[in-house]
């Protein structure tokens, strides 16, 4: 992996010497690697978004097959071929990008840990943060805070009508022991709201450099997202939210 | 409690992903390897176990 880090480095040591500064190297970095990664992302994303439309008929699948699992496996090959999707190669591209996700971070915190850098000295300085120390005024960690958590109610699936009927029909029965499905919705709809706080405490904890990196990265998630399917659910949640703090005032 | 470990250490990944890369590309398999070794390890089978990683292995 050390000609990974050594690329990384010379990218962005190039990048401080044509800007002059860490801050705008690290942003014009960032932009520059998803940018690379934009083309795989776009497919993907939609191909997600596919399979998220096509969720309600996976779940009948699932019904009608049980515990037949090779059955379920054809048919659901058969429905992704029927769509037009195709679902990639099973882990080997998310592995991938654990990998390339571990590397970048253990590159950024010890190129932000370096004053001399191939033979060039870094200012650390942008704005009012040094780079190589955690932004003392909070202003990094709550923009990275407040940008996960509008990436994360845009990425939560528009409800339909019938859905929301169904929920409702739900909500009125008697309260049934939690499920295998249930918990894991639960830790999803409980993720939206964690993430965000968990991104903001690692901003407060380590270098704003790597903050930086974070914040402009799902920045452009945002926009991506946005690019692929709007505003997602991100709307009904915030109209949810304010009518159940209404409904409470009242 | 080990389905809710699972759970959120597999949500938590997709989050971390989602944001970092913009896309976390979901597995095509169902069940995926991770559900399979974890219904190994619940039901103590060890063919549950080897057929989770003989999907994981065909997958490369």
């Amino acid at each position: 992996m050390q000609w990974i880090t050594q690329i990384f480095t010379f990218g962005i040591v190039e990048l401080y010497t044509i800007t002059g500064n860490l801050g705008w190297a690290i942003i014009i970095f960032t932009l520059l690697l998803r940018s690379i990664l934009f083309p795989l992302g776009l497919s993907s994303q939609r191909a997600m978004q596919k399979m998220r439309d096509l969720q309600p008929e996976i779940n009948k699948l699932k019904n009608k097959h049980g515990t037949d699992k090779k059955a379920m496996q054809q048919a659901q090959l058969a429905l992704y071929q029927q769509n037009k999707i195709n679902p990639i190669a099973g882990c080997i591209p998310q592995i991938l990008q654990l990998v390339i996700l571990i590397v970048l971070y253990q590159f950024l915190l010890k190129f932000l840990g370096q004053e001399v850098s191939n033979g060039v000295t870094i200012n650390p300085n942008f704005f009012w943060l040094d780079l190589r120390h955690p932004d003392k005024l909070y202003v990094l960690p709550i923009l990275a805070g407040v940008t996960q958590l509008v990436l994360s109610l845009m990425m939560t699936p528009l409800k339909g009508e019938q859905a929301k009927a169904a929920d409702k029909k739900k909500a009125k029965k008697q309260p049934e022991p939690e499920g295998m499905a249930d918990i894991a919705q639960t830790m999803q709809k409980q993720m939206i709201f964690m993430m965000p706080l968990f991104t903001a405490f690692i901003a407060l904890q380590f270098p704003s450099g790597l903050s930086l990196y974070w914040v402009v990265t799902t920045v452009f998630s945002i926009i991506q997202q946005y690019y692929v399917s709007g505003f997602g659910g991100m709307r009904q949640q915030v109209v949810g939210v304010l009518q159940k703090i209404r409904g409470e005032t009242i | 409690m080990l389905f809710a470990l699972y759970s959120f250490s597999r949500v938590f990944r997709q989050a971390v992903l989602m944001s970092v890369f913009g896309t976390a590309i979901p597995c095509k398999h169902t069940p995926t390897c991770g559900e399979l070794t974890l219904q190994a390890i619940q039901t103590k089978n060890m063919c549950a176990f080897f057929q989770a990683g003989k999907q994981f292995i065909t997958c490369f």
